[in-house]
């Protein structure tokens, strides 16, 4: 049977990347998974170390940090990619990483970026080594559930984890710190000393084991921190922006060491981490520069805002996208628990765009900016051209809901824009 | 009509343990659209462990929470006496909006089901305020998605998730007949229920800011029974908040 599903898996690959339905992230594992329920464990347990991150906010940043680390120390990953984060994801990353026989070959890590929905079901399938515990608030209400319940749920799926993973937690996040209380669990917790980020539930006294201190965020793309574990200390300059991808940061520095890289390769290839898409990407069309970055829940986006009010200039527009289709999310009330109140003082123009681009504009107007300030737009496309036709120095910031920003990411394709892709040296 | 030295104080009722989905977005349509007409708003807290007493705010909201603050909270009501407290401020007519939880906890009570299990097997059956004629019984789905129903302040929009079933009594005066959606118990075609100046209901999205006429609605009441005499606010522009509901009647083929 299992042959039969990785048949059958990897045709519906070829078929999706032929017709370009998606490019086959999820279709494949779908069918393999109804033929072959144990496909997972079955292919997953020949790769020697897994790595499952988990948590509300960050997962793509960190299993991207980590697999940059890991990947310059010399080792063969096979990690899956946002937006195929469930079981059927991770079941289509491993079907096209085997052989037509069920052969993982040469791949000794594998990171897995897990929805915190399904992170229970998962972690049993996948049997990592380290598990990383992000973050927790509420994000899509209704698909997931309240935060209490999910909690109870990650807690009882750790303590059935009879192989004991490694388990790195954020120690500032009150809900994820509630885990080290857990018994049997190795764990690990990171934390930023004087941290500004807002979390749902903020713990008190927390213990870190690897910590940070923020020196400066110089640009949207450099963040000078300080930090020290075990007794070692080092300034570094990260290239990303804002003080919450700096928890990224510290628990992919120690999950990388903990699987074999060493302090000066971590340390010296962080220089070479580009963003990844819609972190923060940013894109250079002619002398216009625009500047990505996925919003998709208001714990998320308030971090997002509040980072960027510093360096939003009067000359920049801000583009906000909000969809309320099924991956997003189809009840937009979260915007109303972001705080757009900070972006009061930006002196630039607003527009707003997506299937519920109206909430957004009021939301907007609620929030104290005046009415001249905010467009209304009917199509991304509009919104984009006619900023690249306006002859200033501006910048566009672009804040998308998930499917807003795979909407944005084909226009992009299709109109060529993307190929530009921009680095900063 | 100047407003100028009046002035608006809002119970937040538990508002750091009930306050999901974005029901916070209502204290700033009461203050956006207040401070519009230069009337201050100021927004109290009252929670557990703080102290209240009849008379301290003009107007009470509660909101929505998750399940365990939703027993703490039940408990509270009972215990503090602030229940008691704020059904005689309603009985003399103060306004008060609560949304789906602080609904259910200003009805006469909650049952779980066996199988869920509210906190522990003790905690099957909440305690209410009685304040709405109304019970809610658990059920095994939840009602999600958007809602529209018309009622007396027009047609009211939002979006509801509950799996809570609620039940007027013969008494109870419903908010408004289900255009789209569930309402109460998803069965009878209501939604929400009024009592003198309170309204409880499922809408959260937020409320306020899509439904101006009803914000504004709360405001004059408000105003009202604190200055003893007819306040009318002056009409707004009300650009987005039009667009807003157009769009979202349109959106669900209304």
């Amino acid at each position: 049977m299992l042959y039969i599903a990785l048949f059958l898996g990897k045709l519906a690959y070829l078929f999706s990347r032929l017709f370009n339905k998606g490019g086959g992230s999820a279709l494949p594992g779908l069918i393999a998974l109804k033929i072959y329920p144990n496909l997972i464990q079955k292919l997953i347990s020949q790769i020697p170390t897994n790595i499952l991150v988990t948590g509300t906010n960050g997962k793509t940043t960190t299993s991207s940090l980590i697999a940059h680390f890991v990947t310059n120390s010399g080792h063969t990953i096979i990690h899956n990619t946002t937006g195929s984060n469930l079981a059927r994801g991770v079941a289509s990353h491993l079907i096209s990483g085997s052989s037509l026989f069920g052969n993982m070959g040469k791949i000794d890590l594998g990171i897995w970026e897990v929805d915190e929905a399904v992170f229970p079901q998962l972690l049993i399938q996948i049997r990592p080594a380290h598990v990383v515990v992000l973050n927790l608030s509420r994000d899509q209400l209704d698909r997931y559930g309240e935060t209490d319940s999910i909690i109870k749920k990650w807690k009882s799926a750790l303590e059935k984890a009879s192989w004991k993973p490694h388990v790195y937690i954020n120690a500032d996040d009150g809900a994820v710190y509630s885990l080290h209380s857990l018994k049997n669990l190795d764990v690990e917790t990171f934390g930023v000393l004087d941290s500004t980020v807002i979390w749902e539930k903020k713990s008190t006294n927390p213990h870190f084991d690897i910590q940070a201190k923020i020196i400066e965020q110089r640009d949207i793309s450099s963040i000078t921190i300080v930090f020290s574990h075990n007794g070692y200390g080092k300034k570094l300059e990260l290239p990303l922006f804002g003080e919450y991808n700096v928890y990224n940061f510290l628990v992919a520095y120690l999950v990388a060491q903990n699987s074999g890289t060493s302090r000066e390769s971590i340390e010296s290839s962080i220089a070479s981490f580009s963003s990844v898409f819609g972190r923060m990407e940013r894109l250079l069309l002619g002398k216009k520069e625009l500047i990505i970055n996925l919003i998709k829940n208001p714990v998320g986006a308030t971090q997002v805002i509040h980072s960027l009010s510093k360096f939003i200039k009067k000359e920049d527009t801000v583009l906000l996208i909000l969809n309320d289709k099924l991956a997003d999310g189809t009840d937009v009330s979260w915007i109303w628990d972001t705080d757009f109140e900070k972006l009061q003082s930006f002196k630039g123009t607003f527009i707003a765009v997506g299937t519920r681009k109206s909430d957004m504009a009021l939301r907007l107007f609620y929030a104290g900016i005046a009415k001249e300030k905010i467009t209304v737009v009917d199509e991304i496309s509009r919104s984009i051209t006619s900023f690249l036709d306006r002859d200033d120095k501006g910048r566009l910031f672009i804040l998308p809901t998930y499917t807003a920003l795979l909407e944005l990411q084909t226009y992009l394709k299709d109109n060529d824009y993307k190929q530009k892709h921009w680095h900063e040296s | 009509m100047n407003h100028k030295y009046m002035n608006l104080k809002i119970g937040y009722l538990y508002g750091d343990l009930m306050n999901i989905y974005g029901d916070t977005g209502n204290s700033i349509a009461l203050k956006h659209r207040a401070h519009a007409r230069n009337i201050d708003v100021e927004v109290k807290m009252i929670t557990i462990g703080s102290s209240y007493k009849v008379g301290d705010v003009d107007m009470f909201f509660f909101g929505g929470g998750q399940d365990e603050s939703q027993i703490a909270v039940s408990r509270d009501l009972i215990k503090s006496k602030k229940g008691e407290l704020i059904k005689e401020e309603i009985e003399k007519g103060i306004p008060l909006l609560a949304i789906c939880g602080g609904y259910q906890l200003l009805g006469e009570y909650y049952q779980a089901s066996r199988k869920q299990e509210v906190g522990s097997s003790q905690d099957i059956r909440l305690e209410g305020v009685s304040l709405f004629p109304a019970y809610t019984e658990a059920g095994d789905t939840r009602m999600i998605g958007n809602i529209a129903i018309e009622s007396e302040w027009d047609k009211l929009i939002g979006f509801e998730n509950h799996s809570g079933k609620t039940y007027l009594r013969p008494e109870g005066k419903a908010l408004g007949t289900v255009l789209k959606g569930f309402g109460n118990n998803g069965e009878d075609g209501k939604e929400g229920c009024v009592y003198k100046n309170a309204i409880g209901c499922y809408m959260h999205g937020s409320l306020l800011p899509k439904n101006p006429q009803l914000c504004d609605w709360f405001i004059e009441k408000t105003l009202s029974i604190k200055y003893n005499k007819d306040i009318k606010l002056e009409k707004l522009n009300d650009f987005f908040e039009i667009n807003a509901r157009a769009d979202f009647l349109a959106k669900i083929g209304i």
